[in-house]
């Protein structure tokens, strides 16, 4: 009887497994080769009439010459333009709610807030993003920690890049508080954590003198904390206004930090600062503003990508769903190019820089052999108004197709006509 | 030298900003520039003035003043000018050392309103500071190089003042002459229209107990650093005899609980061990003899600060040996918006001054750029009885005595810093103009013929 149970058991799991994997792999072909009109790596030169070749999700080679196996499945794009997705290295969109109420909540997690069937999401991935980084909102002072995300999936699992990255520190000031206030309630948390730090170091010390076993572990409340300053956690500080910059760089240097500047409109003052001290920044979603000459009583453009870009400063783009103009990533770098910034620069800003930013560059933001096969195909030049995503391939399995968008063709097709109501009379 | 010119590059030499190969003219330009300032910095500038008011020590007529590395070299009839050096000439004009406003706003931001705590004197006043403003500009124009900024008397103790010069810096490291000049607290302040003895009362006695708290602070640390010393000697005794082969062993030594420092404590500590002044805002008579009381239990260095009713009560201001500032001195009560002012006078800091009490003038304006009126204020004193040499010194040397930076600023000395102001006619002259202002030996304005 025990050995018939056993066989059957055994049986059922074989079953189960073959169903499962054949299941698992159907989407992904094993071996892929993409044969594409121009091919836009951003680590290297552009690539006219070139290859990819993908194997388990892997870009095996990129090229002009490549052999392509002959067990390989070849997707014809030759009127497409292949390009890295976009990487978005700090959003607060798709969150339940962005911002709470606390000042400091660095235990909480954008991974239990973010909502997997918001329209942001759906936005994201036909606009050609393929990974962002969401982060708790600019309001609290010690925010959370973020997530790392693929605008695709059922659940936050599916969709999960890198869990646990980065942590949001703001220092505008909320309620009944000034900046000098906010300042200090920062310095007295790390003060006291540090406290606590070693008091613990002390308590092992002494268990471990007495040779008896140590399982206090450290207060999870406190754990993002701790992992900020031992550089496992970025920063990721926002600055409202330029005067936040010298303080952000204050925190920087003394508690010796990871750090991005996440910056608002007016930051760009502070320029020099940034640029001496060579922090990343994630430039504001408003890219131009208007500012009195005190002088002359003139409106001066200041074009916040330009003043950084001749400055030397490392950036990425970032968008606001509420603007119309900073919705895209796109048209953030084409607006930059048009004001003179370099397009390969421009490019890397929405691609391989906010990659770095938020840590997936391993992964993402260039087409090269070893990197993720995450692409757009667009059909024309991606700094072109025109230009639509044609498909998005995540990790070697196309996730988007222009032709299957739904909601898409809804809105750019014509409307039926509207029967009018026959007359009853 | 165009001081626009000079702004660009001060701003160059701060951010030395890596660009791109469209702006090697620009860069060489700037560095010929450069080139052109250092070799006047290192060669030094000298000033050849008509009236030289050194505050310090008596006028000098037909002086020379040397100025070399940012520093006063030389001063006086009889300095031999050197070859290399770049001259100003300033024959029928004054120089003055730059003005200081001792109540000023300027580079505050207006959040720093919003604070809600009381008793916050580990608040930093720098953390409130905005470097980028404009309005510096202006108020620089008018002869002012450096101005101290203190939170305002919304806490009953606030926070920690800053003595800040107008250089130009955006780098606020760069900007601080002094931090920690002063701890701010202000009693008797009114809310709205209406002034209470209890509240009164209260913020006396939150004041004193927050000090009397601070000196059981002390008492505490002290007792924890001695038995943590006592713990550590006994420790090494401890392991010395546990590596040799002692057979009597002593018990293992015991480790006292840590003592956890406060910030708030830590700063009023510093105002009992007199290492920062207790400046106080008060008004009326009850309020300025509550915080003198202050000062005689507790023994801080005391700053009166408005002290608008002090004229009633000089003589008992000039016994503690409290220094006092002024301000603001004006005719109008709109400047003056609490109920606390209704006895204010204009002959206050001609009163205090002359009962020997060290005196200094602010602006006391409602916004940063109210800090150029700060001559206006020393003239009105003086029209109202203020001796016009004392008057000057309240807003030069008698600030930076008091602000503890009389060793760099306030007085024109062989020694100081070159922070200095040329003006056609004397300060306190209402037809006078501001002629050009050096920070440091570099010219900061400089004005222009139509202006």
């Amino acid at each position: 009887m025990k050995s018939k149970f056993y066989i059957a058991l055994i049986a059922t799991f074989l079953t189960a497994y073959v169903i499962n994997a054949s299941a698992r792999a159907a989407p992904v072909r094993k071996k892929l080769a993409i044969k594409a009109g121009s091919i836009i790596t951003i680590s290297g030169a552009d690539i006219k009439n070139g290859t990819i070749l993908i194997e388990d999700g892997i870009v095996k080679a990129v090229g002009k010459n490549i052999e392509i196996p002959w067990d390989a499945f070849v997707i014809e794009a030759k009127d497409r333009v292949v390009m890295p997705g976009f990487v978005l290295a700090h959003t607060s969109s798709g969150l339940d709610r962005a911002n709470e109420n606390v000042p400091e909540v660095p235990f909480l997690s954008t991974f239990d807030s973010i909502d997997p069937v918001s329209f942001y999401f759906e936005d994201s991935l036909r606009d050609g993003v393929v990974a962002m980084l969401v982060l708790p909102g600019n309001s609290t002072l010690l925010g959370g920690t973020g997530t790392v995300v693929k605008p695709h999936g059922l659940t936050v699992e599916d969709m999960l890049i890198k869990p646990y990255t980065g942590l949001k520190i703001s220092l505008q000031p909320t309620g009944n508080t000034s900046r000098m206030g906010h300042m200090q309630r920062f310095r007295r948390y790390i003060s006291d954590l540090k406290d606590y730090l070693e008091e613990y170091e002390q308590r092992k010390a002494d268990v471990k003198e007495e040779n008896k076993p140590f399982d206090e572990e450290i207060d999870i409340r406190k754990q993002p904390m701790v992992d900020l300053l031992n550089k496992k956690l970025t920063a990721f500080i926002y600055c409202d206004i330029a005067a936040d910059v010298p303080k952000a760089i204050e925190i920087h240097e003394t508690y010796k930090l990871n750090t991005v500047l996440v910056l608002g409109p007016d930051c760009y003052k502070a320029v020099g600062l940034i640029a001496q001290k060579k922090l990343p920044v994630i430039l504001p979603p408003q890219l131009v503003v208007w500012e009195t000459n005190e002088e002359t009583n003139e409106e001066e453009m200041k074009v916040i990508p330009m003043i950084f870009d001749k400055a030397g400063v490392r950036f990425a783009f970032q968008t606001e769903t509420s603007q119309y103009g900073s919705r895209y990533l796109w048209y953030q770098a084409a607006t930059a190019v048009r004001y003179g910034m370099k397009r390969e620069e421009a490019l890397k800003s929405i691609t391989l820089y906010p990659a770095q930013f938020i840590g997936v560059d391993d992964r993402l933001g260039s087409i090269q052999a070893g990197k993720e096969a995450t692409f757009i195909l667009l059909t024309s030049d991606p700094l072109d108004a025109q230009a639509w995503v044609d498909k998005v391939m995540i990790a070697g399995e196309i996730v988007y197709e222009k032709e299957k968008d739904q909601r898409l063709k809804k809105l750019i097709e014509k409307p039926e006509e509207v029967q009018k109501p026959k007359d009853t009379d | 030298m165009n001081p626009v010119k000079i702004e660009v590059l001060i701003n160059f030499m701060e951010n030395p900003v890596v660009m791109g190969h469209k702006n090697i003219i620009l860069i060489s330009s700037m560095l010929l520039l450069f080139t052109f300032t250092s070799a006047f910095g290192d060669q030094g500038i000298a000033i050849r003035a008509g009236h030289i008011l050194t505050i310090s020590d008596n006028p000098i007529e037909n002086g020379i003043i040397l100025i070399k590395g940012g520093k006063i070299e030389a001063l006086g009839q009889n300095v031999v000018l050197p070859e290399d050096v770049r001259l100003i000439d300033a024959n029928d004009k004054f120089v003055i050392p730059g003005l200081i406003d001792a109540q000023s706003r300027l580079f505050v931001m207006d959040s720093e309103l919003d604070e809600s705590r009381t008793i916050a004197p580990e608040l930093n006043i720098l953390d409130a500071i905005d470097p980028f403003i404009k309005e510096y500009r202006e108020v620089l124009a008018q002869g002012v190089t450096a101005v101290c900024v203190a939170p305002g008397s919304h806490g009953l103790i606030g926070g920690r003042s800053a003595v800040l010069k107008l250089n130009g810096s955006k780098n606020i490291d760069r900007m601080v002459l002094k931090a920690d000049a002063t701890v701010k607290a202000a009693v008797g302040m009114s809310t709205g229209n209406t002034s209470s003895s209890l509240a009164r009362l209260e913020h006396y006695s939150s004041i004193r107990e927050a000090l009397i708290a601070t000196k059981v602070y002390m008492q505490t640390k002290e007792k924890a650093d001695r038995e943590m010393a006592e713990y550590n000697r006994k420790k090494a005794e401890y392991e010395k005899k546990d590596s040799g082969k002692e057979t009597e062993k002593k018990e293992k030594p015991k480790r006292p609980a840590r003592f956890r420092s406060s910030p708030a404590s830590d700063v009023l500590a510093q105002v009992l061990r007199k290492e920062i002044p207790l400046q106080v805002e008060a008004h009326r008579v009850t309020d300025i003899l509550n915080v003198l009381r202050l000062a005689d239990e507790f023994g801080f260095t005391l700053i009166l600060d408005k002290c608008t009713e002090g004229y009633l009560i000089a003589d008992e201001i000039a016994r503690r040996k409290a220094s006092v500032i002024v301000g603001p001195v004006s005719t109008s009560f709109v400047d003056m918006p609490r109920l606390e002012y209704r006895n204010h006078d204009m002959s206050n800091a001609s009163i205090l001054s002359k009962n020997g009490i060290k005196t200094a003038l602010g602006v006391s304006g409602r916004d940063g750029a109210s800090s150029k009126f700060i001559t206006l204020a020393a003239a009105m004193a003086a029209a109202n009885g203020m001796d016009k040499d004392a008057a000057l010194r309240a807003i030069t040397l008698t600030p930076a005595e008091m602000f503890g930076v009389a060793d760099r600023i306030g007085s024109l000395q062989v020694g100081k810093d070159a922070d200095l102001v040329i003006l056609n006619g004397h300060p306190l002259d209402t037809q006078t103009r501001v002629e050009m202002v050096l920070i440091e030996g570099k010219v900061v304005f400089e004005r222009k013929s139509q202006q």
